[in-house]
């Protein structure tokens, strides 16, 4: 009696297709009271420089998944951040960061009623790509099995996010300390999915990793400071 | 005079330490990065480089750096340059070992088996697919296979039935267990979705549905190297609902080509 006997693998991955900045501050690992800087801050929405650098262009004017030098490429889309703008998402979950590993005393968003001073800052990039995941593609096209094989795949990718002139203020208006500007651009092979979604958990992260160094920047820089 | 000539050794003192201003970071790819280092913690190095005549600040994962030096005066807020106080150069050598990072690459092996069973010999080809993570012990590969098998005579012609004919396909999971960077253990359990078409010998013809499960256990060789010769062995088993193929239970040699 002959048999043949086939192994079928399967199946898929989801999809978002409106995308947040946002990750689980939860997780941070909690921070010792001490360092808590002792005054309320009105974060600012950060002003949104990006249209002037050339590299951005492209999250301006193509879909998440193009070609870039002729490759086929994940970008970090504006077209997908429909909710709110990418700057007042940024600082939203930067002051939920803030807030959590208790840089301040309390960090507020945009609302400076109660807070005696105030941030500011502007973004020149919040820039992600990475290569398309063949093997992924693939790996979906036999569902969950496939999809769970492939679920390390990963491509080389590329995100940069630059916040400059990071200033605080007294509400009066006085300069109280100049941060400078806070760059970052990661090089490294990030996890990849079958339609291109994961560029924007992957800049996720990476602005989680962002924020947090920003804050122990911030903590460093403001550590000879005297406040009322 | 003697004053001139102490100005003057101490601006000798000093030509080297403002020359070497500049921190030096050097990357585990073999890169370099000259900068100000600004602050180091247990994971990261902070500093500040021109870029583009921007002044900016940035950071590194200490998993990324073999090592770094930091020259010059030394700046009191940080831990590193308050030892730097009473030393003006000092390099630090990283152990690397303590920062490694998670690394994974793709996997494909080929590989023919013989298979004996109590009721039924055969053979199988099979293609493994997977990612191997240097920080996981646990693989999940995607496979995909044909098997070949003729049943012993002795054991169909209890049956009853002139002649049959099964097919079935297999889904599951046949994870592997890394035991050590050569050998891994392979448990697997399908189960098992098919047909069987049979012919009694009366000449009547009738089809089944086909269900069961088939568990399989073995350890395999995989060389470390890039392409390599791959050797498992392991016992596999099997429960149909069929007529005339209930179970088995054998033994699967199998070799196989790790590309």
């Amino acid at each position: 009696m002959r048999k043949l006997v086939f192994l079928i693998p399967f199946i898929l991955f989801g999809c978002t297709v409106t995308q947040r900045i946002s990750y689980q501050v939860n997780k941070l690992p909690a921070t010792i009271q001490s360092n808590t800087i002792p005054i309320l801050v009105d974060v600012r929405i950060l002003n949104d420089n990006r249209a002037q650098e050339k590299e951005n262009t492209v999250l301006f004017t193509d879909p998440h998944s193009t070609k870039i030098n002729g490759k086929t490429m994940c970008i970090n889309s504006e077209k997908h951040y429909k909710k709110d703008s990418v700057s007042a998402q940024m600082t939203r979950i930067m002051v939920e960061h803030f807030n959590k590993v208790k840089l301040f005393k309390q960090a507020f968003c945009n609302n400076s009623s109660v807070s005696g001073y105030y941030l500011t800052g502007t973004i020149n990039y919040f820039y992600g790509e990475q290569g398309f995941s063949t093997a992924a593609a693939v790996g979906a096209q036999f569902g969950l099995l496939g999809a769970l094989a492939t679920s390390g795949a990963k491509t080389p990718g590329k995100i940069i996010i630059d916040i400059s002139d990071i200033k605080l203020f007294k509400n009066d208006g006085t300069l109280v300390k100049d941060l400078g500007d806070f760059y970052k651009e990661y090089k490294e092979d990030l996890s990849a999915d079958a339609y291109c979604w994961c560029i924007y958990n992957n800049i996720n992260e990476k602005l989680k990793d962002y924020n947090t160094h920003l804050v122990e920047k911030i903590r460093t820089d403001l550590a000879d400071v005297k406040f009322d | 005079m003697k004053m001139i000539k102490r100005i003057g050794l101490l601006i000798l003192i000093f030509i080297p330490v403002l020359i070497h201003s500049q921190d030096l970071i050097i990357l585990r790819n073999g890169d370099s990065l000259n900068c100000k280092i600004t602050k180091t913690d247990s994971l990261s190095v902070y500093y500040s480089i021109l870029k583009n005549e921007r002044k900016i600040e940035s950071f590194m994962e200490k998993n990324e750096i073999r090592s770094y030096q930091i020259n010059g005066i030394a700046d009191s807020t940080t831990d590193i340059h308050a030892v730097n106080l009473n030393k003006k150069v000092q390099k630090v050598v990283l152990d690397t070992t303590a920062y490694v990072k998670s690394v994974s690459k793709w996997i494909n092996i080929i590989t023919w088996s013989q298979k004996y069973g109590i009721h039924a010999n055969g053979w199988e080809i099979m293609a493994y697919g997977y990612f191997l993570k240097n920080d996981s012990k646990w693989i999940l590969p995607i496979i995909y296979g044909i098997e070949y098998f003729t049943i012993n005579p002795d054991y169909f012609n209890q049956s009853g039935y002139q002649s049959a004919r099964i097919n079935y396909y297999m889904v599951g999971l046949s994870p592997l267990r890394k035991l050590n960077d050569y050998f891994y253990v392979n448990i697997g359990l399908q189960v098992l979705l098919g047909s069987e078409s049979l012919t009694d010998y009366n000449g009547n013809e009738s089809r089944n549905e086909v269900f069961g499960i088939a568990p399989s256990e073995g350890i395999m060789f995989i060389p470390k190297s890039k392409i390599g010769l791959c050797i498992g062995v392991g016992l596999y088993e099997k429960l149909l609902t069929s007529a005339f193929y209930q179970n088995d239970i054998g033994l699967k040699l199998e070799i196989g080509l790790k590309l």
